[in-house]
Order: C-alpha cells, then structure tokens, then sequence
C-alpha cells in the first residue's frame, strides 16, 4: 500500500492517491504510517529526481499536488493524535497588493503543503493589512511574500514595515520570492531569507525551523 | 516537419543541363590510364595524353538511373544501421582535422592515435551523433596505413558507422581483410557496408587517381562511396553561388559516372563540402553564411535527382569555442539541415575543419538540438490544437499541472537544453553550468574517465593488428 501510494504521488495522480490515502485509513492503518512510508518518500523522491534533472517541472508539481490531496485527508487524522505528530509549522503566503500573479506562489504553496506545512494561501492583491490581520489570527511562524512585479516589489518592503509598526516582526520569519527578487534585496528590505524556486523555498523553511 | 528549398525548380533544372552540356565539351582530368581506358570502353572521347574524360550525356543520365537511392551505411551494432533514402536525416563528425586542443594542457598540438581513440569512445556515447568520419587523424601512425589502422581502432569504440579514407588501390586488399576479421565473414562486407569511403575531386574538375582507383576496387565489395568535392567559390569554382553547385554538381556526376559504368548499382552519397574564398585573408571560409547556402543547393540537387546526400556545416573559422565558433556553426548547420540533407557533417572541429576542441563536440550536440528542434517544426491539427484544455483551465488558472503538458514534455514538444544555462542570475553565479564551454570540458572528461565499451575482443583486435602489420610490411618503405 506504501508503494502504491509513493508510486502515485511520483506519477501526479491526484485521485488515485487520493483514494489511497482513504483506502488505506479505511483498513486501519495508522495516519502517520501513511505519512512517513507512503507520502513523503515519495515527494522526497520526485524532488530528487527533479534535481537530478530527470524531472521537469510538471512532474514535481503534480507530485506536490498529490501529496498535498493526501495531506488534506490525513491532517485532520494527525490533529488527533497530537503527542506523535507535529506539522512542519504554519506558512501564511500570499502576492503582495497591486500584483496579481498566482502560479508561482501556488506553486510554493503546494510544494510547502507537501512537505507537511500548514499552508495558508491568501491568494493575489494582498494588501498589508490583510497580511497583518491573518498573522494575527493564525500566529504562523512563516510569511512568504510573492512579488513578479519590479514595480510590485516595493510592497514586500511596506508588509515588513507594517509588520514591524504591528510589533509582530519578531514573531514570525518573512520570506520573499519571485522573478525579480533577489537575496541582495531581500536583504535589503530586512526579510529573512530569499529562495529562487519551490525547491529552495521549502529547504529554506526547513532549514531555518532547525 | 520544416524543408525549405534554397534553389527554384528551373534553377534545378539548369544546373542539371549545363551539367550535362560541360561534362560532354569540357570534361574532367584524370591520370589514370585505368579509368581512362574503362570510360573509352564505355563510349566516352578520352584524350590519354591530356588525362581528359568528356561524357556523352546519355552516360551520365543512364548511371545516374543506376546508382541507388536507398541502402544501408550498417554499424557494428546493427541498431546502430543508417537507412539512407528512408527520409531520416543524421548527425556526424567533421573529418580529417589535424590538430588537438589537448584536454589537460590546453596546448593546441598535432593528433595522435590516442586522441583519435578517446574521439571514437567519446563520439560512441553522444546520442546525436549517428556516423563516425575521423575527426581528427592519426598523424603519429604511419601514413601508408594510418587509415587502416585508424578504422582498427575505430570498431574497436564505436558500433557506429564509420567512413574513411582509402588513399591507394594497393591499400585495398587490406582494407577488405580487415572488415572480413571485424565481421567474420568476407560475403558479410556487402551485406552489412559497416565502412565507406570519401571520394574528394581536387576542384576544378581534377581527380586523384590513386584515390579515385581505390574507390573503383572496393565498388566490387558494394563499399558506399560518399563522392566529397569541395570547391571555394571565388578560388576553385566560379564567385556565384549557383556557379559552385554547378561544379560541385559536375564533379559528383563525373564521379558517378565513372563507378557507376564499372560497378552499375554501386551505392553513392552525393556529397558536397563547398565554402568560400574569404577575400581579405585569401583562406577557405567554411563557417560563411554563403557555406550552408552552398551545401543545402547541393543536397537539393541530390534529391533531386533520388540519392542520398551528405552536407558539410556547423562549420567553422573561429580558432577557438566561444561566440564566433556557436553563431558560425549555427549559420551554416542550420540551412542545410533544414533542406533535408540525409546527413549534416561537421560535429567538433574549428578552425576551418582542422582543429579538435573535445568541450566542442559536447556544445555542437547542443547547437545541433536546437536546429533539429526548429527542424521539426509546429506539430498541427486537431490533436495539438488544445482548445479543450485552455476551456478546461478557464481564465486565471495555470497549465503546468495538467495532464496534456507533462505528456507533450515527455514526447518532445519543448528541447530540453543540456548545456544552455536559463537559470535565474542568483543560481547561475555559482552554478557549474555558468560557463558553457568549461561545463562542455567537464562532461567530455567525465565520459572520457569512464571504462570504454569494447566491441572487439581480445582475439579479433590480435587478429586485426596481423593485418595491419601485413599491410605495414608491403606498404610503408
């Protein structure tokens, strides 16, 4: 069953995995079994074959997106049991106000989600205040700020900002990302990491939950 | 499928009549009382003091019937076989270069058997390449059987085809006793034609008898003969382009004419390794933009009349990789390819077809990737139209996901660079791919430190070397 999941997480087969996951927690078998053995074998595989280059991009997308199906069906199982398992921490994203692109902040979301985040996807067009207004109420310990714009860009700058006249900037690691965004910048505007593509984004979240 | 024609129907056909009318009035010369005296036979008018041959046109017309539009140029490894005339078109090596940059000095130096044999093991393993033409020779063997011994050596490397060169008629008879131990069998020479030999006219209108007997003898063992003018416009054959496809036309259909009357059906490859005469240093220029105009005319003039042609390109006059060896190689790959050649010759050499760079036969695969995507062209209809998947995704979604997409990447709808670097400015400051000519170095080395692929055993390679030291006994003074 770990194998068959594993192998429909690496194809990006969405429903097929999906009705694994409710397969195998119909038999019994223990949510976070399914975690370990099925599901994150299995994107960790499909992201070493990306960087392998044996992987186009589609291939460790729709690998991120069946992992994160299998995901929804296990999360509110793993809540359960809340001694045995932990999420990798909680990630508010969004593309900042006046922006209104989506695939490669969904791309990070759903790569996040597969590598056990909590991901919450604000969307496009955040303004600050929303940006505010959900850290307050989700207490994330990320915040990842899209921006493919270089007229955009200056935004991530004011959610810094506004973060930091909120008394929330030490609460919570900001990082930011898109075609224009560099590390020099992210530097600049005072974020605490930058990451270039999905891939590095989660290695970046994870480094720095260590 | 993209074909462009680089010449109109009626300039076709008067290349073809005044082909006819000059191979009758002005003839060719060759100073061979043999070959002479076999187109006398044949009803040519031969003047032996002048070496001169003049062909009635029905000659010319009655062997251009008979040479063959398809055959097999075989390989050791038979999945490794090229049918020609079958529509497919194939990359490979340039030929006869005679400088190396050394790998590991980065000195440019003569080429030796070593070199020649690392080009072989390397060239064995790139996908692209699908024929072996000694890219470089073997200049520390001994000339009177440094072709003999570089073909040893290279069935030893590749099961690819190979094509070389056979400088005498005494040479012959060891070319042949060397196939029968590489294939075991002497009646397996015709079947499998894992070898064929360069027939080059010394423009204008000259040929070398020796070289030109020696094709002639191994027409008896169906050895394919890729018939290889190569005349500089301006120089050796007249300033207009057209001018020299004419020549070049010339010298194939004297050439053909000659084999095809000794040896009717003998398989041919219209060749053509035209260039231009660079008018301010007086050298040959290959990596022209006239250069690839020149062999895709010929390769048009080839099937034009049903035979396989073989084009030079993806040349170059720069002395090094680098921007003017990539835009010249590029410029005069891409129109005859896109013509149609049944093969494209000129993977890994600079400095006008004579210097080996290893890094450069890695970047000419790459260079070669993309013209044979362009090639190829938009896949059309229904099938490729997608106008339900763009209704499926709607406004604002995203295609990456979708099934369509990772099946199309899979079937080779977007080349997949190897060596091309588009990662983002942050990646490529420290990635390995940030200099494509050190990255290129870096995997010829890594194939190169891999253990090679023998296709000889132990026994044959023995037997070989017995042949090549018969040859060296009776040949070399």
């Amino acid at each position: 069953m770990f194998e068959k999941i594993k192998a429909a997480i690496l194809d990006g087969d969405v429903e097929e995995t999906a009705a694994l996951v409710k397969k195998a927690l119909a038999d019994g078998l223990e949510p976070l079994e399914v975690l370990n053995k099925g599901c994150i074998p299995g994107i960790e595989k499909a992201g070493a074959l990306f960087e392998a280059e044996e992987f186009f991009l589609p291939e460790l997308i729709t690998a991120g997106e069946a992992t994160k199906a299998a995901m929804e069906l296990l999360l509110p199982e793993l809540r359960k049991k809340e001694d045995a398992w932990q999420s990798a921490g909680k990630f508010v994203i969004g593309t900042v106000e006046g922006d209104m692109h989506d695939i490669g902040k969904s791309i990070v979301a759903s790569m996040l989600s597969a590598a056990g985040f909590e991901v919450f996807d604000l969307g496009i067009d955040v303004s600050a205040e929303r940006f505010i207004e959900e850290i307050k109420t989700k207490e994330p310990d990320f915040l990842g700020l899209s921006a493919l714009l270089t007229s955009t860009m200056p935004k991530q700058q004011e959610v810094i900002d506004a973060l930091k006249e909120a008394g929330l900037r030490d609460k919570v690691k900001v990082f930011v990302g898109g075609a224009p965004v560099s590390s020099e910048w992210a530097e600049k505007i005072g974020a605490d990491g930058y990451a270039e593509d999905a891939v590095a984004a989660v290695k970046l979240a994870k480094k720095s939950k260590e | 499928m993209i074909k462009i024609n680089v010449l109109s129907e009626d300039d076709k056909a008067l290349i073809h009549e005044k082909t006819l009318q000059l191979l009758q009035k002005t003839g060719i010369k060759i100073k061979s009382k043999r070959i002479l005296d076999l187109m006398e036979q044949h009803g040519c008018q031969v003047e032996a003091s002048e070496g001169t041959i003049k062909f009635p046109p029905e000659l010319v017309v009655k062997s251009l019937e008979a040479a063959p539009g398809k055959f097999m140029l075989g390989g050791l490894d038979p999945a490794k076989d090229l049918p020609m005339g079958a529509g497919k078109s194939y990359l490979s090596t340039d030929g006869q270069g005679c400088y190396v940059c050394d790998l590991e000095t980065g000195q440019r130096r003569e080429s030796t058997m070593q070199d020649f044999a690392d080009t072989v093991a390397l060239c064995d393993s790139l996908d692209y390449i699908s024929l072996y033409w000694p890219i470089i020779s073997a200049l520390d063997a001994p000339s009177e059987v440094r072709t003999l011994r570089e073909l040893a050596t290279a069935y030893r490397y590749t099961g690819k085809h190979v094509q070389t060169d056979v400088f005498t008629p005494q040479q012959v008879p060891f070319f042949i006793e060397l196939l029968e131990v590489v294939l075991g069998d002497r009646k397996k020479i015709k079947e499998r034609n894992i070898f064929s030999v360069v027939c080059c006219p010394v423009s204008p209108l000259g040929y070398d008898p020796e070289m030109m007997e020696a094709a002639l003898e191994l027409t008896e063992f169906h050895v394919p003969i890729n018939i290889l003018p190569m005349p500089i416009a301006g120089a050796t054959a007249p300033v207009s382009l057209l001018g020299s496809v004419l020549l070049n036309n010339i010298e194939v259909l004297a050439a053909l004419t000659i084999f095809q009357s000794y040896q009717p059906g003998t398989p041919l490859i219209y060749g053509s390794s035209s260039g231009i005469l660079d008018m301010r240093t007086g050298l040959f220029a290959v990596g022209s933009p006239e250069e690839g105009l020149q062999n895709a005319a010929c390769a048009e003039m080839a099937r034009y009349y049903g035979l396989p042609s073989f084009a030079s390109g993806l040349a170059s006059d720069a002395k090094e990789p680098g921007i003017q060896a990539a835009l010249e190689k590029v410029a005069s790959g891409i129109v005859p390819w896109l013509s149609g050649t049944d093969i494209l010759g000129g993977a890994g050499l600079v400095e006008t077809c004579q210097c080996l760079y290893y890094e450069q036969l890695i970047i000419d695969e790459e260079l070669f990737g993309y013209i044979n995507r362009i090639k190829e062209g938009i896949r059309g209809g229904e099938e490729y139209i997608f106008d339900d998947v763009i209704a499926e995704i709607g406004a604002g979604g995203h295609f990456l996901s979708h099934k369509s997409t990772k099946r199309l990447l899979r079937d080779g709808e977007h080349y997949i660079p190897r060596l091309v670097n588009r990662e983002s400015h942050e990646v490529w400051v420290n990635s390995p791919k940030k200099d494509m000519r050190l990255f290129a170095r870096e995997k010829a080395r890594q194939i190169l430190g891999k253990p090679r692929k023998e296709y000889l055993g132990p026994e044959l390679q023995a037997e070989m070397e017995k042949v090549m030291q018969g040859a060296e006994k009776s040949l070399c003074k």
